[in-house]
């Protein structure tokens, strides 16, 4: 098991935004959450990271809790999130945001350029170019590609597909498949079909809290829905 | 009338005596252009580099040229204090906190300065003071060349770090988006104070230089505090080359005001021109 989320609870102030999650993650295994807009899944995906802190429970990687480490400091042990909104660095150029994504793993600079510039062409095309100036879509794979550059052991992507055109989006997610191979992926989307046909397992959260956790094969989408909004419809 | 001759002479020195202005705006380029950080102590730091190779001169016979490699180390590890002991944490009080903190250390150095060196104006001198080049029929006093030498040379070795070297790119990452910085694994506030100290590191050769060129007083901050921020404004922020440049054309506006309206125009030119610079920047872009 790679990542272990064991019964946490996230505070907004006073607010209670995620009640008693557990999840996990195994080795090249690809785990989305699913969930209506503003169930927490944002907030889990930070919580991860360190962005947002864990009231109580425990967050394990590779067997080692990781509760009180710094975001830097958990990112530079292998876990790399694409942020929801992609938080590229707008005055730098695109290869000096690839270069930025490989600053804890600069041996491997090269090679992950490569790889980042076979994944997505249009990334090599435009890498003098200021990564304001180029389109949402091509932000977004410039966002995976500088999250690509760590060569993480796991890979948190958020809300990728966000505005995405459905073309590119379907490329995306084949990418993300072909990741997995040598990695484990934890996908938070809105994008239930895509989702459910490159996931091993889902969770889905409502209002904080996990309603449903199962095999991707045993659920349906009739499933999902219901989960959703908790109605049979 | 001006003879072509002095105008062409006072050129020259404006063109070299931007190169100190530039030295002072530097520092600020990076910590207030690139970084963002509003250190308005920034001149008062610089006079106390002044008045530091003052007292290394006078007590142990230091070469001001040569206190460099002892002033820059200690400013380097002093900024790097100040932005992890007092900016960071008045930074994630509230970032609107910093300039006020940055005042009141700027009030704290001067008087200080005021303190232990009454308010006597003082010079650093060496060896080389009094040397001047004459190329032509022009005389170049040697200072003025090394000031603007030092300047191109800081600006040049900053322009590269920036550009090509991870730190640089971790510096300007974390200037843009420290949220996102942190995922890349940057240790945001390293590099925050890093930038700081290698700021603080070029004001002290800053200091250096300017007490070698012109008098200074413990006050006499508050007027580079101001050049500073016009030359990085002019400028564009986080740009080195347009420091630099910023920096020779006040030089330019300096001594030429001078030789035309006389020396009591002087700033007054220096600061009209920032503010018409920055109103016909605006209508460029």
């Amino acid at each position: 098991m790679i990542l272990n989320v064991n019964d946490i609870n996230v505070y907004y102030g006073s607010f209670h935004v995620l009640w008693n999650i557990s999840l996990s993650v195994n080795e090249c295994e690809i785990v989305a959450v699913l969930g209506p807009n503003g169930a927490g899944k944002t907030t889990l995906l930070n919580t991860i990271m360190g962005l947002v802190p864990n009231k109580d429970g425990l967050i394990k990687f590779k067997d080692k809790v990781i509760n009180n480490l710094k975001t830097f400091e958990r990112v530079s042990l292998g876990i790399s999130l694409v942020p929801e909104g992609k938080r590229i660095f707008p005055e730098l150029t695109v290869l000096e945001n690839l270069i930025a994504g490989s600053y804890i793993n600069r041996k491997e600079r090269g090679k992950m350029l490569e790889i980042v510039f076979t994944l997505f062409p249009i990334l090599n095309e435009r890498k003098n170019q200021l990564a304001s100036t180029l389109s949402g879509g091509e932000q977004q794979m410039l966002a995976i590609g500088r999250a690509l550059m760590m060569n993480p052991r796991l890979l948190l992507l958020d809300e990728i597909s966000a505005g995405l055109a459905p073309k590119i989006c379907e490329k995306v997610f084949g990418t993300i498949k072909k990741l997995a191979e040598d990695r484990s992926i934890l996908i938070v989307d809105q994008n239930v079909k895509n989702v459910l046909e490159i996931a091993d397992r889902i969770y889905v959260l409502r209002e904080g809290r996990i309603v449903l956790h199962n095999y991707a094969e045993s659920i349906t989408e009739e499933d999902i829905i219901e989960a959703f909004f908790g109605v049979t419809l | 009338m001006i003879s072509l001759h002095i105008l062409f002479n006072s050129i020259i020195m404006g063109l070299l005596l931007g190169g100190l202005y530039a030295l002072v705006g530097l520092g600020l380029s990076l910590s207030f252009g690139v970084m963002k950080i509003i250190n308005l102590a920034h001149g008062d730091l610089i006079i106390l580099s002044c008045y530091i190779a003052f007292a290394l001169q006078t007590l142990a016979g230091i070469d001001p040229i040569f206190s460099i490699i002892i002033l820059s180390p200690c400013f380097f590890l002093l900024g790097y204090a100040i932005q992890k002991l007092i900016i960071a944490r008045a930074f994630k009080i509230n970032p609107q906190t910093v300039p006020i903190i940055t005042f009141a250390i700027s009030i704290i150095l001067q008087n200080t300065c005021l303190l232990i060196w009454t308010p006597l104006s003082r010079g650093l001198l060496t060896y080389f003071s009094l040397y001047s080049l004459s190329i032509y029929s022009l005389n170049i006093p040697l200072i003025y060349l090394l000031d603007f030498i030092a300047a191109l040379a800081i600006m040049i070795v900053l322009k590269v770090m920036l550009k090509r070297s991870y730190l640089g790119v971790a510096i300007r990452a974390s200037s843009q988006d420290w949220i996102a910085s942190q995922l890349m694994g940057i240790n945001t506030d390293y590099i925050y104070a890093i930038a700081f100290a290698l700021s603080l590191a070029i004001s002290a050769i800053s200091g250096v230089f300017l007490g070698l060129t012109v008098p200074f007083t413990p006050t006499s901050g508050v007027a580079y505090l101001l050049i500073a921020f016009g030359i990085v404004l002019i400028g564009g922020l986080g740009s080195m080359l347009g420091c630099f440049l910023g920096g020779i054309t006040i030089g330019l506006i300096h001594v030429l005001s001078g030789l035309i309206l006389g020396t009591g125009w002087q700033l007054f030119c220096v600061c009209l021109s920032i503010i018409l610079l920055l109103l016909f920047k605006r209508e460029v872009k």
